[in-house]
């Protein structure tokens, strides 16, 4: 069985918590490409080769990382826009926001994204998300042994 | 009917009613006054006519008897003393005719009575004659015959005939008088019942109107202090009315002013999140640079005193400066958490539904096992009857306030903790259940009592963490749930909390302002991240 490796698509305005998830994420090992993106209107331009990315065509195989707060579009309706959408409804969504408010969680879970995580982003965290997402979507984690001590991580799905 | 007359008109009815009473009295006074005063001048006026009546037969008789005297003896004095009499009878008839007018009904008895005078004088007149005309014998069988003596009966007849007839008429007179005044005396005294009666039912329907729509609105003050919702408003046109109408408005605007406050705090506590996370994340990341030079520096070439300052710059200095950044943003954190628990508490909607309270303060009581096994303390759970509310709500409520017992024991001496309601039999009877929970450990001193409930104040520093908004959250929900909350503590004895809630849905729902006031007090909470309030 082969397998594709996904690419990290997130979206975040905030230059700063982006810098942090970034490092993070390499931190822990992970060895995926992070595409970022500053809103959720480019989120969904990526996503369907439009816009900013017109001509461009979408990735196969992403992850997405959507921040809830953003301007011009936020996570939520970016999550919405995705799940109504075939072309883009299998995509697994990981919430990231700085709000625990209940009512938002709810609405993100009936919405149909995958997990949610509380910034900051902690490293353990998100590989639990990413694992519990691969419980719905097929995706896995790859151990890479380079021989090295730190431990790689590759997320990928399979063909 | 009490509540649409102004206060001028209430004051004027309730006026109006003696003194139309005092009115009337004096009227009935004057006129008993008057009456009485007729009949007294006509009583006089009766008498004298009878003295008068009386005089004209005493002149008469005088007159008779001279004239015997002169018939006698012949002598010339009788004759005038005779005279003298009959002129003075004259005149008192006529006298008399002055009380007793002519045309009137008495003046046909005076007109006998002149009549039968006249004719007695004509006989003794006749008398006289004959003994002027020395013609003595006939005068002596003129006063033989009983001529004279008829017509004196005939004059004394008419006499008492109206003598009697003015009796009568005196004693008509006087029973009319006695009627008169016996019919106005049960007038006044029952105009001054009825009068008294009329007062007291306008002074009761005053008072309904009055002192007790006053007491009402004075409760409503009281349930604005205590964050309470308010009774409906009272209908009317008066003042007080007027009154209840702007107390409505006012506390209305208290609310939305409040509420107004809580959105401020929240969105503002919600923003400050954001830089936070980077303040957090960028002291995390300047702590892993410094390392990684630090590995670096080890392994290179540096001159060794260079390579020593180095490694205590990147192993002490840095640290200890970022420690401190690291140690303010993790407070601002916990403040700006605080802040935002404490803002929700009052903007997020209750479900109001039957809670078991048994099995939500045993799940507090469970989740706490750590700390309450760490204190060595003991914990009992009461019979807890039900309670109507927000399950999450309440639960909060219990959690901090068991938490708070377990956190402020005393360390020297054994901890017990009760926690259990009061009255948990009588639920039925007014609908409200007074739930407690008991410690025996540090207590609150008597200062600090009064300021309990306000926020971000911690009495006991250095006991526990937290950012001190526990009570705060407390005495929120405990107003919200239309309750009360108050503590009893003996400092080096124990505190108990007691917390007062509806036992079941309130049949008839008060006008719904829920009044949120946020005091700032002290407190002594240790805030316990309530399953509540992880969210996913």
């Amino acid at each position: 069985m082969t397998f594709q490796s996904l690419l990290i698509v997130l979206a975040e305005d905030d230059d700063g918590h982006a810098t942090l998830i970034q490092r993070n994420l390499k931190r822990s090992g992970i060895l995926n490409t992070i595409h970022r993106v500053h809103d959720g209107q480019e989120a969904l331009d990526l996503l369907h080769g439009e816009g900013k990315y017109q001509g461009q065509s979408p990735p196969t195989r992403c992850l997405l990382l959507l921040d809830i707060n953003m301007p011009r579009l936020n996570g939520i309706e970016v999550l919405r826009r995705l799940k109504a959408d075939s072309r883009t409804d299998s995509i697994p969504v990981i919430m990231i926001t700085t709000t625990d408010s209940p009512r938002e969680v709810e609405t993100c879970y009936r919405l149909g994204c995958g997990v949610y995580i509380t910034k900051p982003v902690e490293p353990s965290l998100f590989t639990e998300a990413v694992q519990r997402l691969g419980l719905f979507l097929q995706i896995i984690t790859l151990p890479h042994d380079k021989g090295g001590s730190s431990k790689q991580l590759e997320i990928v799905q399979p063909d | 009917m009490g509540r649409n007359l102004s206060m001028l008109q209430k004051g004027l009815l309730l006026f109006a009613a003696p003194v139309l009473f005092q009115l009337v009295f004096f009227g009935a006074l004057l006129k008993m006054e008057r009456e009485s005063f007729e009949a007294q001048s006509a009583a006089t006026q009766t008498q004298d006519v009878i003295t008068q009546t009386e005089m004209v037969f005493r002149s008469l008789i005088e007159a008779i008897n001279s004239s015997r005297g002169y018939v006698i003896t012949g002598n010339e004095l009788f004759k005038t003393a005779s005279r003298d009499s009959i002129d003075a009878a004259e005149a008192e008839i006529s006298r008399l005719y002055t009380l007793v007018p002519r045309t009137s009904e008495r003046g046909t008895y005076v007109d006998l009575i002149e009549k039968r005078a006249t004719a007695l004088i004509h006989w003794l007149e006749r008398v006289d004659h004959l003994l002027d005309a020395n013609q003595r014998e006939q005068a002596i069988e003129e006063i033989k015959n009983l001529e004279g003596k008829h017509r004196t009966d005939d004059l004394r007849a008419a006499i008492d005939e109206f003598l009697d007839e003015q009796r009568l008429q005196d004693a008509h007179r006087r029973d009319e008088l006695d009627r008169s005044w016996r019919l106005q005396n049960r007038f006044l005294i029952s105009g001054l019942i009825a009068v008294l009666g009329i007062t007291l039912t306008i002074l009761f329907v005053f008072y309904l109107g009055i002192s007790r729509r006053l007491e009402l609105l004075a409760e409503k003050a009281r349930l604005v202090a205590q964050g309470r919702p308010l009774t409906p408003p009272m209908p009317g046109t008066d003042e007080i009315s007027l009154l209840d109408q702007r107390f409505h408005e006012m506390a209305k605007s208290l609310v939305e002013r409040n509420q107004e406050n809580e959105l401020f705090t929240y969105s503002v506590s919600h923003d400050l999140r954001s830089p936070l996370v980077n303040l957090q994340g960028f002291s995390e990341e300047l702590t892993h640079s410094a390392e990684e030079l630090q590995r670096l520096i080890e392994g290179s070439n540096l001159p060794s005193e260079a390579q020593a300052r180095v490694a205590r710059l990147l192993r002490d200095d840095i640290p200890e400066s970022i420690h401190f950044i690291q140690t303010a943003v993790a407070r601002m954190a916990t403040i700006i958490d605080a802040l935002l628990r404490l803002s929700r508490a009052g903007r997020v909607e209750y479900r109001l539904v039957n809670v078991d309270v048994t099995a939500i303060v045993r799940r507090v009581v469970d989740s706490l096992h750590n700390d309450i096994d760490q204190h060595g303390a003991r914990v009992s759970v009461q019979e807890l009857p039900e309670a109507w509310g927000d399950a999450t709500a309440i639960e909060q409520l219990f959690a901090n306030l068991i938490s708070n017992a377990v956190n402020y024991l005393d360390p020297d001496r054994p901890g017990t903790i009760e926690i259990g309601a009061i009255d948990a039999h009588d639920s039925g009877t007014n609908g409200r259940i007074i739930y407690y929970v008991k410690d025996n450990g540090l207590g609150i001193p008597k200062d600090y009592q009064s300021k309990l409930f306000l926020a971000f104040q911690r009495f006991h520093p250095g006991v526990s963490r937290g950012e001190g908004i526990g009570l705060a959250l407390v005495h929120r929900i405990v107003n919200r749930h239309g309750g009360q909350i108050w503590a009893r503590s003996a400092p080096g004895h124990g505190t108990t909390f007691y917390v007062s809630l509806a036992t079941r849905k309130p049949t008839e729902t008060p006008s719904s302002i829920d009044s949120s006031i946020s005091h700032r007090a002290r407190n002594l909470t240790h805030d316990v991240p309530v399953t509540a309030d992880r969210a996913g």
